[in-house]
């Protein structure tokens, strides 16, 4: 199920009616609607892939208590890359099984040698990225001693299972999460206001926006062999602020549905748009996916480096974004896209600048000043960029694309009316940039205009679903 | 909690009174856009003919004689639909059961044999096909084993309007999904009165404005008979254009069957399928009826890739009025 369907719309208020007008009180009880709740909302897609969502809680939680139960450090270490090996088997199996195997035939190939090609009909199970990296910081907090090991299963399994961000994240860490759903709660007249806003303000960028540049970058991407540099640059900017939009929307609406229930989900994107460095600029994108790599990745792996000194950041960083590359599907263009994101960061590294926190930009004021216009303006071509590997079906589309650009000079020649949705959302975003928790633009003004605007946008998000769904880009990672 | 779902209730019934305005006060043209407007201008044309007790000339097809036969030149009104099959046309001519018609000029491309791709969103969604025939049409393809009229886009949309008994509710969940179209308003102020006083100037033909060549376009353009193989005629579409045969011979109404010029760009390389077309009508038209062949045009004719433009359309009607003449002669 997905939160842009119809089907949603029925059983979100079903849900919630059960939740808190027939279990309120019971926590158990609601912890047990939330779970069946959840596996329904993922069965909707494909029942059979339940059982993975099932093994990878089982296993967790298993290991979780065997881990906190052991002593031995030797015996707690084997515990955890038990753990570890096994998530990464189910993943790397469904997700890159058919990656390598065909990588390998290729490599054959390319020097004469026939390889039999053993690549296997797979389906990737929804979400199973998201799901396995949040199940796995579960067994990882409890071998670091963050987290005591929980005994309610019932409890745990909300904890992977939760349906607002089952499928898409935010990447949930146990150490945030679990306490909420062992915690009773209640509900709060101002956490189902502003959740209700975050949902609509999701829905909005997601369909109205997102959706609408896809049809744009769809054709582009198509055809971008007979297109004018100027449109080619418009298709790639349209697909920086489509993947924003759809992604962040969805974070929006995970986060706002889960205040409905009295969940509090961390932020994943932080006006990215806006960030005036590169470092900036990844403490503001996927912000969960960017903190779990950052925590047990590249903290661990910069620390067995660290007599390297700058050198031994830059192999981490590399490393770090060569895995996010790859994390994010089994193709060569996330892994050139990955690569791309770690080089970037090497001037950092030099000027010793690795760490800039995620600012409200311009705070106070208007507009940015120059300085800080030209520096927004830099990080959005160069992330831009970076994303042409992202949306390519294949490397030698992406050189194409590059090449395409920097031969056929011309203006943009079509497809101009999609820079209506990009200055809309830019300019929406610069009024919300203040709390990406709360968007400005949705509670401004009197009562009477909130309340006008708020139906409008209603109605827009209405319409622009009746002209088709269109799935979230992130389903595919 | 009661502040919350107030909230959240006045805003839904905000939506709701204006789901319930624009779909039930609304006129239907300002969201259904130009082709639900042609298709009720054609059945005001046939509400109007239903009293005429002086004899007719018509012509009934799909959108290639709609929009490519200039009907004025035969003194026919023409009652052409785009999309449609001989399903709807037997509609038409038991709507027309007492109207005294002299010549019928039939037309539908081999594809509205083949299957059918408006039936439900047009025929039935705009609402001019009545409850019992659409029943009938489900039934027999449902008797026969078909699958091409049974599939459906709304199925629920279709249990809806059979099951729910209040017609203005049935009418809110009908419309629904088509009202964002609702910027169609601009078209129906701005351009709507130009195409009713032109199809009212050309006896209900549709015609599409010349322009100048389209050079290649119409080579590129993406056609779906191409990609068929044989010509086989679906069983429902055969049932009913056997019914119109029969009901045009129990009314002894002169039947002319054109074929309307195909593009040259798209024709060649599917000749298998327009050669097993013409084999197969022709058995299935009564011996003697004037039968005008299928034949190619310049892609320069044409206003996209199967509708010829107005100044060919209106050489086309000329000169099947002199080929009627013609044949006519001993």
């Amino acid at each position: 199920m997905v939160f842009t369907s119809f089907v949603f719309f029925i059983f979100l208020p079903v849900v919630f009616v059960l939740y808190w007008f027939v279990f309120q009180g019971k926590l158990k009880a609601q912890n047990l609607l939330l779970l069946v709740s959840s596996y329904f909302f993922y069965g909707w897609w494909d029942w059979r892939f339940l059982s993975l969502v099932a093994f990878s809680t089982v296993l967790d939680y298993t290991m979780g208590r065997l881990i906190g139960a052991q002593e031995d450090e030797r015996k707690r270490t084997w515990l955890l890359w038990t753990s570890l090996s096994i998530n990464l088997t189910f993943l790397g199996f469904f997700k890159y099984y058919n990656f390598f195997v065909s990588s390998w035939v290729e490599a054959w190939a390319s020097v004469g040698v026939g390889m039999p090609d053993l690549t296997l009909q797979i389906i990737l199970p929804l979400g199973i990225s998201f799901y396995t990296f949040q199940s796995m910081s579960y067994s990882l907090d409890v071998y670091k001693g963050r987290l005591e090991p929980i005994r309610d299963f019932l409890s745990f399994a909300t904890f992977v299972s939760f349906f607002p961000q089952l499928v898409a994240g935010p990447i949930e860490r146990a150490v945030h999460f679990l306490p909420q759903v062992v915690k009773a709660r209640k509900f709060e007249y101002q956490n189902g206001v502003d959740g209700t806003r975050l949902i609509l303000w999701g829905m909005f960028k997601k369909v109205v926006i997102a959706d609408n540049l896809a049809v744009f970058v769809d054709d582009i991407f198509k055809q971008h062999a007979h297109l004018s540099s100027g449109t080619l640059v418009l298709g790639a900017i349209y697909f920086t602020v489509q993947v924003y939009c759809d992604f962040s929307g969805y974070s929006d609406i995970a986060i706002g549905v889960a205040r409905l229930f009295g969940f509090d989900l961390m932020s994943n994107f932080r006006f990215p748009l806006f960030a005036r460095s590169i470092p900036e600029f990844w403490s503001r994108w996927h912000i969960s996916l960017t903190t779990w790599l950052n925590d047990y990745l590249f903290t661990p792996l910069s620390l067995a480096l660290r007599d390297y000194r700058k050198q031994g950041i830059a192999m981490a960083i590399i490393g770090t974004f060569l895995v996010s590359g790859f994390w994010h599907g089994a193709k060569w263009t996330f892994v050139v896209w990955g690569l791309i994101n770690g080089l970037l960061f090497i001037p950092y590294v030099i000027k010793g600048r690795l760490l800039q926190r995620a600012e409200v930009v311009a705070k106070g004021r208007w507009l940015p000043s120059i300085k800080e216009f030209g520096q927004m303006l830099m990080v959005f071509a160069l992330w831009t960029l970076t994303l042409i590997f992202f949306r390519a079906d294949s490397l030698a589309q992406a050189v194409g694309y590059f090449k395409a650009m920097g031969t056929h000079f011309s203006g943009p020649l079509m497809f101009k009316t999609g820079t209506v949705y990009v200055a809309l959302l830019l300019a929406l975003d610069w009024l919300n940039r203040e709390d990406e928790r709360n968007p400005k633009v949705l509670r401004m003004g009197p009562r009477g205009l909130r309340l006008a605007i708020e139906v409008v946008v209603a109605i827009v998000i209405f319409f622009n679903m009746l002209s088709g769904y269109k799935e979230f880009v992130y389903f595919d990672f | 909690m009661r502040q919350f779902l107030q909230k959240i209730g006045l805003r839904l019934a905000i939506l709701a009174v204006i789901w319930v305005i624009f779909t039930q006060l609304l006129p239907k043209h300002y969201y259904l856009g130009p082709e639900y407007v042609r298709w009720e201008m054609v059945f005001g044309k046939i509400a109007e003919l239903k009293s005429s007790r002086s004899p007719v000339n018509l012509v009934i097809g799909d959108s290639r004689p709609e929009m490519g036969l200039a009907s004025k030149h035969l003194r026919a009104i023409n009652l052409g639909l785009g999309g449609t099959s001989p399903v709807e046309g037997y509609y038409v001519l038991q709507q027309l059961k007492d109207v005294p018609i002299d010549t019928l000029y039939l037309s539908y491309s081999p594809l509205h044999f083949h299957g059918q791709d408006c039936f439900h969103n047009r025929s039935v969604y705009f609402g001019f096909i009545d409850r019992a025939y659409l029943d009938d049409v489900l039934t027999r393809s449902l008797q026969a084993g078909d699958g091409i009229y049974q599939w459906h886009n709304w199925p629920w949309l279709d249990d809806l309007d059979k099951n729910f008994p209040l017609p203005w509710v049935q009418r809110q969940v009908r419309y629904l999904p088509a009202l964002h179209n609702i910027d169609n308003y601009r078209w129906y102020i701005k351009d709507f009165p130009a195409m009713r006083a032109r199809m009212v100037d050309n006896k209900m033909s549709y015609l599409f404005e010349s322009d100048i060549c389209p050079g290649d376009t119409s080579v590129q353009e993406y056609y779906v008979e191409q990609r068929l193989g044989g010509f086989s005629p679906n069983i429902v579409n055969v049932y009913f254009f056997d019914a119109m045969l029969k009901e045009i011979a129990r009314r002894k109404i002169h039947l002319v069957w054109i074929n309307m010029p195909l593009n040259q760009a798209v024709r060649q390389p599917s000749k298998r399928y327009y050669q097993d077309f013409e084999t197969w009508l022709q058995q299935q038209l009564p011996v003697g009826v004037p039968y005008y062949p299928l034949g190619l045009q310049d892609a320069c004719d044409f206003k996209d890739y199967s509708h010829l433009d107005e100044t060919a359309a209106n050489a086309f009607g000329a000169h099947i009025s002199q080929w009627i003449d013609a044949q006519r002669q001993p």
